[in-house]
């Protein structure tokens, strides 16, 4: 038997799925994508790699506290993504990228597209991807741990962030190991946005997380995951718009 | 805007990223289905479908000890820097595993441990923050202009609002930040939290049908 | 010709990178493709007189060509001739032409990498090649006469043999002969330190002193250290005094958010089942926990016989992170009471996917459950079970104790109804202890001490405001 929550949770779930796999396949066969809006930052983290070869170190790519079992499972997943891009700019270039993760499970998947990435070059990947704990505050210990030693100068931040945020991207007053200012940080988690706007160069705010894909690859399923969202949007904004004025008019 | 062609980054298209596909897809539905419906067997396999997920995420925990402690024998081996500190954790970690095998999660000896080592570790560190939250209100929180006398004048009328010094205030201060969270505070926490809670579906869709994919 | 992928520029088959967006071309892998000159084999001493194309492709990190960029049916190259000639599609379009022509110097080989200190070079960085002698970097950098005939200005022959031109010769770059050791100083500060990487790695000769960066100024000056250690300091002594907070600044104001939270467990009916679900970790204790101590006083005080309407709870503990058990454990102790009946169910590794399991036929049935509080570390924790167990269990009344951060992102929850209640870090606990549970504890210590902080901070700000504009005027 089907309550009324569920049906609707099923039936909008359906129409996704359905609207979805339409979009992908129009852009995929009609080879026509969509105009994306400039967003700031993300056009130039392409740009981030070659800094990190400017300053001779490391690539970092911090995948946050979330998890891939959890309700941050699509942001973690983006930054997974945004890794893929990343990985791909830095080993074009023979720089390192570092991966540093508190999800056992994200990090062997970050593991598995550095050594498709670095492929033939020797590395170990597991050195390239590392879990660094479980508990966000000991995460950001580590890895501001990490950073420091590691002098880590070029950090991207995307994925899920509490306020561990603040150890990977902001310098103590005085310090004498710095901790550079992130590079780009993404994530969607509230509480955290306004840290990441005030300390990261390119802050990429809310869900503007999960176009990021779109972005940097422009893959068809990307894109429609883009185009989707949008769609999705205008069909919340005119549902609430409805019940309002339903509700202005006492119909419930 | 032509999408580039990514022939050589597609790794082998086998029937094998085709299967985990099909079993991914077919396992969200199934669980879906046990959410919103109250068929015995349908619940029945949906319970056994995500116990399975807890079995899965327990091994992920150990896959994760397992990571940490090869990194860290692999720094002590080489001698890295800072390898001193990697002994440290692979003998502390070696001890509480064996106490925890021994006395049980909770027993006496983890307890102990918590109480007294990561407990106030954890809460020190996390106090730091404060020195850096200081910092940034230093370094950023400047008022050039209309906007950021607002930003700055409601961060300081919603952090004094909730302490004694809002009691002081009197009720118009305190109807000001109550109303401060629930009308534009409110609107933008909905906007965010509504747009977030699209991306997160349609990543999830976007994870299922292009599983060869994965998470790239 | 090889058509980029990603912005369809025409790129000459020598090259392995876009020239127009850098995109690694496709490899054409035809056999009838000319194979690229074999310069490298020609005489070792010419490639090792490349001076810039080795150094270029040494800094890029190539240290051979990938496997994927050798065509199957070239001559593999000489086993001891450096791999210079690959490096040469690496370079940019415009320093194409800066390549010289592989003639052979009589520069007897050198091995001047001896004498530099490799050991500060990141593990990264590939195994040092042996590198040109100066000469042979003098004389490539310096321009090629049959190409960049307009750079000399000596005329070379005929009547006007000798004779200078307009403008002086002088080679782009001084380059001093032979090796300048790196001066040794004390040692590099942390930011200089890629500075000093690429001077070592640029070669003895450009460089003959250390690079010193500008040191940054630090953030913040010293009103605000004074102001940090004030925030630290004048709490602590305020509290040495016992009575003097609440007597400067008095009790905390009711909130709404926190009434409502009193107001659900009262209305707890007179036998109930209570879950508490302890997801927040040792990190946000200090905000969390003063919530949780004040609600189970509160339930402990529900339970005992002086209550208006005494009940019998049965608390049950769970948890979603795995600190959670001992801190459950840890508060149950500091305020047990034999009016309750406290089970503890443990860790549930899995996140969402472990609540799923409570709401299962199967498992521990969540139906005779009166009320769900949520300790919690972040919005998440808290939102995952507003979706995942409130939103299958309509009747049940959810509250929250979380972080003074999450209050904003939570506010939505509690104006829907899907939340009945929210203690928002210190003050939240601080409002319930006076206007709810009516047991003074951690919160009301804390507020104060909160208070006298944030006004610091605000201090801060004004002091910070101040001085830029201070600053403003005076320049």
């Amino acid at each position: 038997m089907l309550s009324l929550y569920s049906l609707v949770a099923l039936a909008s779930l359906l129409t996704f799925a359905i609207a979805f796999l339409l979009i992908y396949l129009r852009i995929e066969r009609g080879g026509r994508a969509p105009t994306l809006r400039p967003l700031t930052g993300i056009a130039s983290l392409r740009a981030v790699a070659d800094q990190a070869i400017e300053e001779g170190q490391a690539l970092h790519l911090a995948l946050g506290s979330g998890s891939l079992s959890d309700l941050t499972a699509a942001e973690t997943a983006m930054g997974l993504v945004v890794l893929d891009s990343i990985a791909e700019q830095a080993n074009r270039t023979g720089q390192s990228a570092i991966v540093t993760t508190a999800d056992p499970v994200s990090q062997l998947l970050a593991a598995d597209q550095l050594r498709q990435q670095q492929a033939g070059r020797g590395e170990n990947p597991l050195t390239g991807a590392r879990f660094v704990a479980p508990q966000p505050a000991a995460y950001g210990a580590g890895t501001r741990g990490m950073m420091q030693r590691e002098r880590l100068g070029v950090s991207v931040l995307v994925g899920h962030f509490g306020e561990e945020y603040l150890f990977l991207a902001e310098e103590r007053p005085g310090g004498s190991l710095p901790i550079h200012q992130p590079e780009l940080a993404a994530t969607a988690q509230v509480e955290t946005l306004p840290l990441v706007y005030l300390t990261a160069k390119r802050p990429v705010l809310g869900e503007e997380i999960f176009a990021l894909g779109a972005y940097l690859t422009r893959w068809p399923s990307h894109l429609a995951g883009v185009v989707l969202q949008d769609l999705g949007r205008i069909i919340v904004i005119v549902a609430i718009v409805v019940g309002i004025v339903l509700r202005a008019a006492g119909a419930f | 805007m032509q999408p580039p062609a990514d022939s050589t980054r597609e790794q082998g298209g086998g029937s094998g990223p085709l299967l985990a596909t099909v079993v991914a897809v077919s396992i969200g539905i199934l669980v879906l289905l046990d959410m919103a419906t109250d068929l015995p067997f349908l619940n029945a396999l949906g319970a056994l479908l995500v116990e399975y997920g807890l079995i899965i995420a327990a091994f992920a925990l150990l896959l994760g000890l397992l990571n940490v402690l090869s990194v860290h024998s692999r720094k002590v081996r080489l001698r890295e820097e800072g390898w001193p500190y990697s002994t440290i954790l692979i003998v502390t970690t070696v001890i509480l595993v064996m106490l925890g095998l021994l006395t049980g999660p909770s027993g006496g000896a983890i307890a102990w441990a918590l109480n007294n080592v990561l407990l106030p570790l954890q809460a020190a560190f996390f106090s730091l923050l404060a020195f850096f939250l200081v910092s940034i209100a230093y370094r950023a929180l400047r008022v050039t202009s209309f906007e950021s006398l607002l930003l700055v004048g409601s961060a300081a009328l919603v952090i004094l609002g909730a302490t004694p010094i809002g009691a002081l205030l009197g009720p118009f201060f305190l109807n000001l930040r109550e109303g401060l969270l629930a009308i534009p505070a409110m609107a933008g926490a909905r906007g965010l939290l509504l747009g977030i809670a699209l991306g997160t579906i349609i990543t999830g869709l976007r994870l299922i049908f292009d599983g060869r994919r994965y998470f790239r | 010709m090889i058509e980029c992928p990603n912005c369809g520029f025409e790129n000459p088959t020598s090259r392995a990178f876009c020239a127009i967006c850098g995109e690694r071309l496709p490899q054409q892998a035809a056999p009838d493709a000319p194979p690229p000159e074999p310069l490298v084999a020609e005489a070792p001493e010419a490639a090792a007189g490349e001076g810039d194309v080795a150094g270029v492709e040494w800094l890029l990190g190539e240290g051979e060509p990938p496997p994927a960029r050798a065509a199957p049916d070239l001559p593999p190259p000489e086993p001891d001739a450096p791999p210079a000639q690959a490096g040469n599609t690496f370079l940019p379009a415009w320093l194409q032409g800066m390549a010289p022509e592989p003639e052979p110097v009589a520069v007897p080989p050198s091995d001047w990498t001896d004498a530099l200190d490799f050991s500060g070079l990141p593990d990264w960085s590939p195994e040092p090649v042996p590198a040109p002698p100066a000469q042979a970097v003098e004389r490539a950098r310096a321009p090629e006469p049959d190409r960049a005939p307009t750079f000399s200005t000596e005329m070379g022959a005929g009547l006007l043999a000798g004779v200078q031109g307009l403008i002086p010769q002088r080679p782009a770059l001084q380059l001093r002969p032979g090796t300048v050791p790196f001066p040794q100083g004390p040692e590099p500060a942390p930011d200089g330190e890629a500075a000093d990487l690429f001077a070592r790695i640029a070669g003895g000769g450009v460089m003959p002193e250390a690079v010193v960066l500008p040191k940054a100024a630090p953030r913040g000056a010293s009103l605000s250290h004074l102001l940090l250690l004030l925030a630290v300091v004048v709490p602590l002594l305020l509290q040495l005094v016992p009575g003097l907070n609440a007597a400067i600044f008095g009790a905390p104001p009711p909130l709404r958010s926190a009434a409502a939270y009193a107001a659900t467990v009262e209305a707890l009916p007179a036998e109930a089942t209570v879950l508490l679900a302890f997801d927040y970790e040792g990190g946000m204790r200090d905000e969390v926990e003063p919530g949780v101590v004040a609600t189970i006083k509160h339930l402990r005080a529900l339970g005992t016989a002086m209550a208006a309407s005494p009940r019998t709870l049965n608390l049950v503990a769970v948890s979603l992170s795995p600190q959670g058990t001992a801190l459950a454990e840890r508060v149950w102790a500091e305020s047990a009471s034999p009016t309750l009946t406290w089970t503890n169910l443990g860790f549930l590794p899995g996140g969402p996917i472990a609540l799923r399991t409570l709401l299962a036929p199967a498992g521990t049935s969540l139906n005779d459950v009166s009320l769900l509080i949520v300790f919690g570390n972040e919005t998440a924790d808290v939102q995952r079970w507003i979706e995942q167990v409130g939103s299958q269990l309509p009747g049940l009344p959810v509250l929250a104790v979380a972080p003074a951060a999450a209050e904003t992102a939570l506010m939505p929850y509690l104006a829907s109804g899907q939340l009945d209640g929210l203690l928002a870090g210190v003050p939240g606990a601080a409002t319930y202890e006076v206007n709810g549970s009516s047991q003074l504890g951690a919160g009301w210590r804390r507020i104060h001490a909160i208070t006298t902080g944030a006004l610091l901070v605000l201090g801060v700000i004004v002091a910070a405001n101040l001085r830029a504009s201070r600053r403003e005027r005076a320049s």
